[in-house]
């Protein structure tokens, strides 16, 4: 009995922890429904409208920009997808002079931050017209992400016996179709999960696309947002709305593929 | 040899065209000044010019201050967090995911969401009205503004630390902690003397991550105070993006990107180092 009431007690300070660190989020959820008045009380008259979606759907660039989010974003996922697994099957793979270098490289990627490359990359993009290119903006992105995807699925390459190999060789497998028909099928889940990290972070992204998409027609949601914010400051219902709905795509993947995250970034490290 | 360039070559042809030649080029940029399209050498000038303002401490004790207030935050919230759902509750699997929300939204919702918050008649005005008539205007006063943003930095990224850190600790034999609690070891030593000593490799690299992707934070900053007031929030990278971007000053950013550089490679010398022993290529 007293071991009941214990559990029970500790399930219900769980959901309370956690509903109380989602405060912040879960408040402007309940605000967007506020319609204009958000600034009302809370709880006292609350009816429920959505009248800030509607406006957001009917007066503002968010539409647009999902769409452009969503070319930039999937142009990132659709280049790292297949040049991850690539590389992953080699480092796995494929013994050669200069691998613990070049794997080397790949983690100095890993720790290089935006913040430091926004500079030389918004150079780059001045010397070759690229301004305000959605496509160019998710060759951007998939190289900030490649390594993470590398490190993910070598981990999962790693962990199939080299045995499957030998024997696809001796029936007369070459290299690639080892590679194609043999372990590509056996490492689809990390692959899928580097597809979601890849998009997830590039939805995140506000720095470079600033930065680099110089047309507002082309802005991404999340730049779209600041500006919307920056010219007008009043209507919160819509900032707030927008911020909701831009949330969803990411919030949705991420807790789909959490677990994978910590496999890769702690690189199957055990304590 | 061949085959292996043929594996890893596309993956080093993105590194070289969006990182290394950019790098390589603004390196050698940042000895120039531009002027009407015209570039001339001018040694270390750019970079002696943010030595001496005043700005390069002032910016550098604020990527410090920030950096420090995060990062402890977020270490011990998190390390909080996976302590209490290191247990089987079968409640976890449908709340859990709220714990990650602030992970997985985007930096300019979360400083949206805190901007909301800390508006005039917010939310923390609303929680605090017992101490303050009038709550003060947290993102404008020069002397809140730090511990304000430091407060949604923190939130932003515990959920990192919770998911790396409670990993770590459910690799832990249970017959290690039962052991130690029958010798009489209390909660604390148990904590300090074998769970964070046991999973030290994971605390060491999440640590260091975590402290270069926080160093190098902007959204969290910048969308909400722009750097101000008056530089009171411009750290580092905010103060790259103002120089660039409002300053136009491309050759003193190009000087401070490098340093920037320069140091995050510093810092994140121990993690490849590390990684390097780990992943065992």
């Amino acid at each position: 009995m007293l071991f009941r009431v214990k559990r029970i007690a500790w399930n219900v300070a769980a959901v309370l922890i956690c509903v109380a660190l989602a405060v912040p989020f879960l408040w402007i959820v309940l605000e967007s429904f506020h319609g204009a008045d958000v600034f009302g009380p809370a709880f006292s008259a609350f009816r429920p409208t959505l009248s800030s979606y509607t406006f957001v759907f009917a007066h503002t660039q968010l539409p647009r920009q999902f769409v452009n989010s969503l070319i930039a974003c999937g142009t990132a996922m659709l280049i790292s997808i297949p040049v991850t697994t690539m590389a992953a099957y080699g480092y796995s793979r494929i013994r050669f002079r200069g691998r613990r270098l070049l794997f080397f490289g790949v983690l100095v990627t890993q720790i290089l931050p935006a913040t430091a490359l926004v500079i030389p990359l918004y150079k780059v993009w001045s010397l070759g017209h690229l301004f305000s290119n959605l496509a160019a903006l998710g060759v951007s992105y998939a190289a900030f992400n490649i390594a993470l995807g590398i490190l993910l699925v070598k981990n999962f390459f790693d962990n199939l016996p080299l045995s499957l190999d030998e024997a696809a060789i001796l029936d007369g497998c070459s290299r690639r179709q080892v590679f194609w028909y043999v372990l590509r099928p056996l490492v689809t889940p990390a692959i899928a999960a580097t597809a979601v990290f890849v998009f997830v972070n590039a939805w995140q992204d506000y720095l470079l696309a600033s930065s680099l998409i110089t047309s507002s027609s082309e802005f991404t949601v999340n730049v779209g947002l600041y500006a919307f914010k920056g010219a007008n400051t009043t209507n919160w219902g819509a900032i707030l709305a927008t911020s909701v709905l831009v949330s969803l795509p990411s919030i949705l993947m991420f807790t789909a593929t959490q677990r994978y995250f910590v496999r890769v970034v702690s690189g199957g490290v055990k304590g | 040899m061949a085959a292996a360039a043929l594996w890893i070559g596309p993956s080093y042809l993105i590194f070289v065209l969006i990182m290394a030649f950019p790098i390589a080029w603004n390196i050698i940029e940042s000895f120039f000044a531009s002027s009407y399209g015209k570039s001339t050498f001018v040694g270390l000038a750019n970079f002696r010019q943010i030595v001496d303002s005043g700005q390069f401490y002032s910016s550098f004790l604020l990527t410090l201050y920030w950096t420090a207030g995060v990062f402890a935050g977020q270490f011990v919230l998190g390390l909080l967090l996976a302590l209490f759902f290191n247990r089987k509750l079968w409640v976890s699997r449908y709340i859990r995911p709220l714990i990650l929300i602030p992970w997985a939204i985007p930096g300019i919702v979360s400083s949206t969401a805190w901007v909301f918050l800390y508006s005039q008649g917010g939310l923390v005005d609303q929680i605090l009205k017992p101490f303050f008539t009038t709550g003060p205007a947290w993102l404008a006063e020069p002397g809140l503004v730090m511990p304000a943003v430091i407060v949604a930095g923190i939130w932003k990224g515990a959920p990192f630390y919770f998911l790396m850190l409670l990993a770590g600790l459910q690799t832990i034999p249970a017959e290690l902690i039962e052991a130690a609690k029958l010798d009489g070891a209390n909660r604390w030593q148990i904590l300090t003397r074998i769970e964070l000593p046991y999973i030290r490799n994971i605390v060491g690299l999440t640590s260091i991550l975590g402290l270069i992707w926080t160093a190098n934070y902007f959204d969290g900053i910048y969308l909400m105070t722009g750097g101000g007031p008056v530089n009171a929030s411009t750290t580092l990278p905010i103060w790259i993006y103002n120089t660039a971007f409002s300053d136009f000053n491309l050759s003193e950013a190009s000087a401070l990107s490098v340093i920037l550089l320069l140091l995050v490679l510093l810092i994140a010398l121990p993690y490849l180092l590390r990684r390097r022993g780990l992943d065992a290529v």
